[in-house]
């Protein structure tokens, strides 16, 4: 919508005339009016492939001590995904991912694809949630139960969201540079405990299994920055977003890269029998008897940085709900969404182990999401010239 | 356990509403009704045990069953 008026004021005796001209109504309309940096971009981006980084057990199941040619392929095909959603994000600027389905699919279409997109957005908070609070009742808190551990991460992420995105960009470096450091040191007090011998046999994998493992490593990890088509809109400068979103990409690859390194060179093929690789690792510190359980250390670095991934998909699911159904204000969905999200996580799994099992067919449907759809937006772009 | 489900739910109610009536947000108001009933049902079920819709049971026969796109 375009606004093209003129008016004129009388003052002090002097006719002053002013024109406004295209004026983006949209963007006085908009439903959040906080503005982040590009620096914080790149440090939630770091922020969600941390969060998913202490998942990787998935892959380590199927390909075992060849994670890391996994990872690679992986990393190397998110690339230009990645040039796909930030070009999205240029040709549309300021608008998020539901106005720009709006635009690109009609009104019609656009919103079936918003929604199948909301459904994907909402369904990584529960299971995220299950997962966190399977972690904690399981290895930690072996006398509480699941739902408490749920119940008490969402209450946060109901608080902190209600703040708005200003405030999730805020905190997102405290946490990453907490979790860089708290790497380092587990790095360091491992090194004792690596063999090289553990990475032998190198490149023995089936095909089959080379192209789930690169499935599941494209569609959980990396192609979740989908995501941030929700959040573009909110940088303040547009030319920055493609730089900040790669320095993001690249930092966090690295940090997988050197977490599943670790993990196979300390544990080798044994490491996928754990639910999280990186907690048997910490175990093994001993350093003189005085130094010991530092698994409580990936413990905390693990709520933080499921916290963080919980606190993005949470806000884009709310704000795209909003966006459907062109409200004013997303902050009155957030506590319904949130007792959804609680009541699901307690419900769709019957066990761990049925979770493990879901992330094959699981990384199966993300691929429309996460590839297909965004590259035919942009292919249908290029042929209708929208800009 | 239902009484206390309620309890909750009326809190809820009494923390959103009162924003949402003086700034007069219909629109919304209506959105969050919806939602908050929806939470509500899903929670009473839950409580009563009745089983509910499951996300994941869905995709899995979407997947497997009618596109046959599974790996093992």
């Amino acid at each position: 919508m375009k606004l093209e008026s003129e008016g004129t004021i009388r003052a002090g005796g002097n006719r002053i005339k002013i024109i406004f001209i295209n004026i983006e109504v949209e963007e006085f309309m908009r439903i959040e009016r906080g503005i982040i940096s590009g620096e914080q971009l790149m440090f939630l981006i770091i922020g969600l492939l941390q969060g998913s980084t202490l998942t990787g057990a998935f892959v380590s199941g199927i390909t075992k001590q060849n994670t890391w040619v996994v990872l690679l392929v992986g990393f190397v095909i998110t690339l230009p995904l990645l040039l796909v959603y930030t070009s999205l994000s240029r040709k549309f600027p300021h608008k998020n991912l539901i106005q720009i389905n709006d635009v690109i699919y009609g009104d019609y279409f656009g919103k079936v694809i918003s929604v199948l997109y909301i459904y994907f957005f909402w369904f990584i908070v529960p299971a995220n949630l299950r997962y966190i609070g399977d972690f904690f009742s399981t290895y930690l808190f072996t006398n509480t139960d699941m739902p408490v551990f749920v119940i008490v991460v969402i209450l946060l992420c109901m608080y902190t969201i209600r703040k708005g995105i200003e405030v999730i960009a805020r905190f997102v470096p405290v946490l990453v540079i907490i979790s860089l450091i708290f790497l380092i040191f587990i790095t360091i007090f491992t090194l004792k405990e690596m063999h090289l011998s553990n990475f032998l046999p190198l490149f023995q994998i089936d095909l089959k299994d080379f192209i789930q493992g690169t499935n599941v490593m494209v569609s959980i990890p990396f192609g979740e920055i989908v995501v941030f088509l929700m959040i573009f809109p909110y940088v303040n400068n547009i030319k920055q977003i493609k730089k900040s979103a790669f320095w993001g990409l690249f930092i966090g690859g690295f940090y997988f890269i050197i977490i599943i390194l670790g993990n196979i060179a300390v544990l080798g093929n044994i490491g996928a029998i754990d639910m999280i690789p990186s907690y048997q690792v910490a175990r093994l510190i001993n350093v003189g008897e005085i130094i010991t359980r530092m698994e409580i250390l990936i413990a905390v670095t693990f709520l933080f940085n499921v916290f963080l991934k919980i606190c993005i998909f949470y806000y884009a699911t709310v704000l795209s709900i909003a966006q459907l159904f062109k409200l004013r204000e997303y902050k009155s969905l957030i506590i319904p969404i949130g007792i959804i999200s609680v009541i699901l996580s307690i419900t769709m799994y019957d066990s761990p182990v049925d979770e493990a099992y879901a992330a094959s067919t699981y990384s199966i449907h993300a691929i429309l999401f996460v590839i297909l759809i965004p590259i035919i937006s942009l292919f249908i772009v290029w042929i209708r010239k929208l800009n | 356990m239902i009484f206390l489900l309620i309890v909750i739910f009326i809190g809820v109610a009494f923390l959103e509403l009162p924003g949402l009536i003086k700034r007069r947000y219909w629109r919304e108001l209506k959105v969050f009704s919806l939602f908050l009933l929806i939470a509500f049902i899903m929670s009473l079920f839950h409580i009563i045990g009745i089983p509910l819709p499951n996300p994941v049971k869905e995709m899995d026969y979407l997947v497997k069953d009618i596109l046959h796109l599974n790996y093992k």
